[in-house]
């Protein structure tokens, strides 16, 4: 899928003219930091593989903790404070806390004006998720959002399950939380007509509550179970490119609050994400080289030569300024071997423990962590790769999101925030 | 936390007013097999756990049908029991053993001289063999090394040692036996040189029960020097670790051995879809903490890419260590010298004479071993007939079907019912099986958590480990009532931790990433590491 965008009505061979800048990296770091670029009026071209983002759950963090205490913290921009004071180099740390929010607020509103919605929660909005934990996180998708309240306010809340969908159960939710919210119970419904026999598919779900009538028929199955109930949880299909006015229409109908449980990949809330930074790429000319990845980047006299094999077509770009997002192990801009973890694009330096028996500790749920996740590349405060001496790689090389040593998203559940802000930084110093 | 106790305040009642004649002291193969033995003689079995079934080294073993040949060099009695035990098991117990066949391949640069000592031993022992041109054996398994020398077809076999266990169990059980899985033996009362009760405890609750007994037979593997211990004897069990390789895909059609002395990764055992590639010898003090590291992995992967060379690059689904119950006295020396065959022991001049314990051997020879310690058994009580295990066959049992790589998908797409939901993808393993699963379980008085359910089945030990058919796997569970409050949290925390002590020591390359979206899923979103027990 190749959509060589358009600027300005300016006619430009997207092949060899160069670029502005071009991100390699199609996630969450490379959308946002594309989108950031773009939204400063530079010529913008994505490059990737595809993204992981449909695995997300639609949470954006900010920070839950730092690891190894016991409790998500209520006070997030403090945390950040404590966070960056206990680990050197952390990319919180590069930033400032004017930063961070000016990126979380830019980003939100470019969903915002794809018709996805977030809500920012300075306390961190907590919510229950589909295995009966609770999740907190700074930026709540608006079909989430009536959850942390329902939580918050302990309501008599109906978690409905959908019969066929799996991964989801309802008794699972309200049975496991009830220990600290002994007001939930759990339905499992069968709307008739929604969904295909057999195996029920969550994005197929929202796809069909995008429509009035697949909305009526859950209604329809749902209006007997809510006498007496204040909210209503469902897993995450409220809509996929209408979900507020799907949701805006359930909760009309049912006459209560309604939210979106976070829950097991791929979700809708990921793809809904997806699709809507894709729409955003289009508002603001983002042209995207995805279906592959990048193959080769080379130092040319204006900045980078990036060729990159798209769905079996070898294609060349050049670009003055590039940003690299291409993501830990899971996207493929970390890997790792027998013996040591590398970056294989540009092989930049990566900080990491030495020696694979040092990468995972023996207890998974081991609460300071396993090192191998604060592996990564290292940066100035520009998001310039450092090279092992610590100096910049290239003048006009970024480097933003996850691919970052000296953090632990998944512990500190700061992934989001790490992911927004440092693109937003990164975006901030290819247009300086 | 809560998934044990259920079931065992069914139990109570029954256990309170029971007498077994003999306690058997833990469920891995040997255990399962006296148990079975004695029952079908028509003693009245009482069996005791302190995890599951083949928790030891039971179910940390590469699931070899030994032809023996692989002893010949270093210990011939071994090899002589593992040939006679290979041909009865091949009949008594079919369902259980894959008639895969052995190549045996000397490697260039290894020893030759052992390679000749061991083509005359094999033309002197009663091992069925036949000398293989080199080009022959790379043409029955082209992921053969280009650099062998020499090669013999043997009659190794594949077991599936899960299979092996819940099939004798299930055959003690349906004979009047009883099985206590979570439950330890932490004590004995003893009238002069007799033990009459053994005292035991339920580890989910603390609780303790007595049960008056006329004989205790210490099947505890790794751990009988503990158990003799509790019961006032003596056994010296020398505990050396053994970690393995899953591989992602089957290697090889037969087994293969490299033809040298007993050392490390010399042997490649496929395993229904997979292959499983081992073995490393370590002594441990404790088999309680035996997990396998990278160094054993990287290893096992280096020895063994001599004999099979695509081995260096292919995926690795998992590792894991079994401690082999080696009979003698811990201390120097390698643990390779000490011999695979077992011992029997009754205790009497220790002054406990009602206690026997069996030890050492391997998996080859469990049924053998079984023999032997019911005959003591038998013969201490003067009750009881003579062993039947010799000439009846192993009934199958319904409890048993899933453990098979490849069982579950055969079943599945040879049809089954519209709305059978697929819980575990990787390894196709859908509702209908686990709901069998769980009946037999509640039929045998067993928990019926996510752990027991993964012991016998495949779920979670395909591609993703369990990441995402856990959370199918609870799901689906609290939907059908097994599982209620909280236990699902620390169900699927237990069994994360088990499945990550494989993942760990192969996360490299592409197992990296599937690391990476589990912690991301299980700690990112979930915050399974935070908030409970």
């Amino acid at each position: 899928m190749i959509n060589p965008g358009c600027t300005e009505g300016v006619a430009r061979d997207p092949w060899t003219a160069p670029w502005d800048v071009v991100v390699i990296g199609n996630g969450l770091a490379g959308s946002a930091a594309a989108l950031f670029a773009a939204k400063r009026g530079l010529s913008v071209a994505v490059v990737g593989s595809g993204s992981q983002l449909p695995l997300s759950s639609g949470l954006f963090d900010l920070v839950g903790m730092i690891p190894g205490e016991s409790a998500y913290t209520t006070r997030p921009w403090d945390t950040v404070d404590a966070l960056v004071q206990s680990t050197p180099g952390h990319p919180y740390g590069k930033l400032g806390a004017g930063t961070i929010r000016e990126a979380f607020q830019s980003f939100i509103s470019v969903l915002a004006e794809e018709g996805v919605g977030y809500q920012l929660c300075p306390e961190n909005g907590r919510v229950i998720t589909s295995v009966g934990t609770v999740k907190a996180s700074y930026a709540l998708p608006e079909t989430m959002m009536a959850g942390a309240t329902a939580l918050e306010q302990r309501w008599k809340t109906l978690i409905v399950g959908i019969r066929g969908l799996k991964g989801f159960e309802a008794s699972q939710v309200a049975q496991t939380a009830r220990g600290f919210w002994p007001t939930l119970s759990a339905v499992e419904i069968a709307p008739e007509g929604l969904g295909r026999p057999g195996d029920l598919y969550a994005e197929a779900l929202a796809r069909e509550l995008d429509l009035p009538k697949g909305r009526e028929r859950l209604i329809q199955a749902l209006r007997p179970h809510l006498d007496g109930h204040q909210a209503v949880g469902l897993p995450p299909i409220i809509g996929m490119e209408r979900s507020r006015e799907a949701l805006e229409h359930l909760e009309a109908s049912l006459g209560v609050p309604c939210f979106e449980i976070p829950g097991m990949p791929p979700t809708a809330a990921g793809v809904r994400l997806r699709e809507a930074l894709d729409r955003a790429f289009s508002r603001y000319g983002v042209a995207t080289f995805v279906g592959g990845r990048a193959q080769v980047v080379t130092e040319t006299d204006t900045g980078f030569s990036i060729t990159a094999s798209l769905r079996g077509d070898e294609k060349t770009l050049s670009a003055r300024k590039m940003i690299l997002a291409t993501g830990r192990f899971m996207g493929g801009g970390l890997v790792g071997d027998r013996c040591r973890v590398t970056e294989p694009l540009l092989d930049l330096y990566v900080a990491q423990p030495s020696g694979r028996e040092a990468w995972h500790r023996c207890d998974l749920f081991d609460p300071k962590g396993h090192a191998v996740n604060r592996a990564g590349v290292e940066s100035d405060e520009q998001m310039h790769p450092l090279s092992e001496g610590g100096r910049p790689v290239n003048s006009n090389l970024f480097v933003a999101g996850s691919i970052l040593a000296h953090q632990d998203w998944k512990r500190e559940k700061s992934g989001a925030g790490i992911s927004i802000a440092t693109a937003f930084r990164a975006a901030e110093s290819c247009g300086a | 936390m809560k998934e044990l106790s259920d079931s065992f305040t069914e139990h109570q009642g029954i256990m309170k007013r029971m007498k077994a004649d003999v306690t058997v002291i833990g469920a891995g193969a040997t255990g399962c097999g006296v148990a079975r033995d004695l029952a079908l003689r028509g003693l009245s079995v009482l069996i005791v756990e302190r995890g599951d079934i083949n928790s030891g080294a039971s179910g940390g073993n590469h699931g070899l049908l030994h032809s023996g040949a692989r002893y010949l060099l270093t210990d011939r009695d071994s090899a002589e029991e593992c040939q006679d035990e290979n041909i009865l098991l091949r009949e008594m117990a079919p369902q259980c053993i894959e008639a895969t066949g052995g190549l045996f391949v000397g490697v260039e640069g290894d020893n030759e001289n052992d390679m000749e000592d061991f083509e005359g031993l094999l033309s002197q022992s009663r091992i069925p063999h036949r000398q293989m041109d080199v080009a022959e054996a790379r043409a029955l398994e082209p992921s053969l090394s280009t650099h062998l020398i020499t090669a013999y077809e043997v009659n190794d076999a594949t077991v599936d040692p899960f299979r092996l266990s819940l099939d004798n169990v299930a055959d003690a059980l349906s004979h009047g036996a009883e099985l206590l899985c979570g439950t330890a033996f932490v004590g004995v009362k003893r009238q002069g040189p007799r033990v009459t009760h053994a005292v035991l405890q339920r580890r989910s609750t603390g609780e303790t029960l007595e049960v008056e007994t006329t004989c205790v037979v210490n099947a505890a593997g790794a751990w009988a020097g503990y158990v003799a211990a509790i019961a006032g004897a003596k056994t010296p069990v020398r505990c050396s670790k053994g970690t393995l390789v899953v591989t992602d895909h089957r290697m090889t059609r037969c087994v293969v051995n490299r033809l040298r002395r007993p050392s490390d990764a010399d042997i490649v055992v496929p395993g229904g879809t997979v292959s499983i590639v081992g073995t490393t010898s370590t002594p441990v003090e404790n088999p309680d903490v035996a997990w396998p590291t990278s160094a054993e992995v990287d290893r096992i992967v280096e020895e063994a890419s001599a004999l099979i060379p695509r081995l260096a690059s292919t995926r690795m689904i998992r590792a894991y260590s079994g401690v082999r119950p080696l009979f003698g006295a811990s201390g120097g020396g390698d643990d390779r010298t000490v011999s695979r065959g077992f011992r029997l022991m009754d205790h009497g001049a220790e002054g406990v004479e009602n206690v026997f314990t069996i030890t050492g051997g391997k998996l080859t020879t469990y049924r053998l071993m079984a023999e032997r310690a019911a005959d003591a058994v038998c013969h201490y009580l003067g009750t009881g007939g003579p062993c039947v295990t010799r000439t009846r066959p192993l009934p199958v049992s319904s409890g048993a079907l899933w453990t098979e790589p490849g069982a579950a998908p055969k079943k599945w797409m040879s049809g089954h019912q519209a709305g059978d939901g697929m819980i575990c993808e990787c390894e196709m393993v859908s509702e209908s099986v686990i709901s069998s699963l769980v009946a037999s379980l509640k039929q045998q008085g067993l928990a019926t958590g996510l752990a027991e359910v993964g012991l016998r089945s495949r779920v979670g030990k395909g591609a993703c480990q369990g990441s995402f058919c856990g959370l199918r796997l609870a799901a689906w569970m609290y939907g059908q009532g097994h599982l209620t409050q909280d236990a699902g949290i620390s169900g699927l925390r237990r069994f994360y931790k088990e499945r990550w002590k494989g993942m760990r020591p192969v996360s490299w390359g592409d197992n990296l990433a599937r690391a990476e979206l589990h912690e991301a899923l299980q700690c990112g979103l979930f915050g399974m590491e935070v908030e409970h027990d």
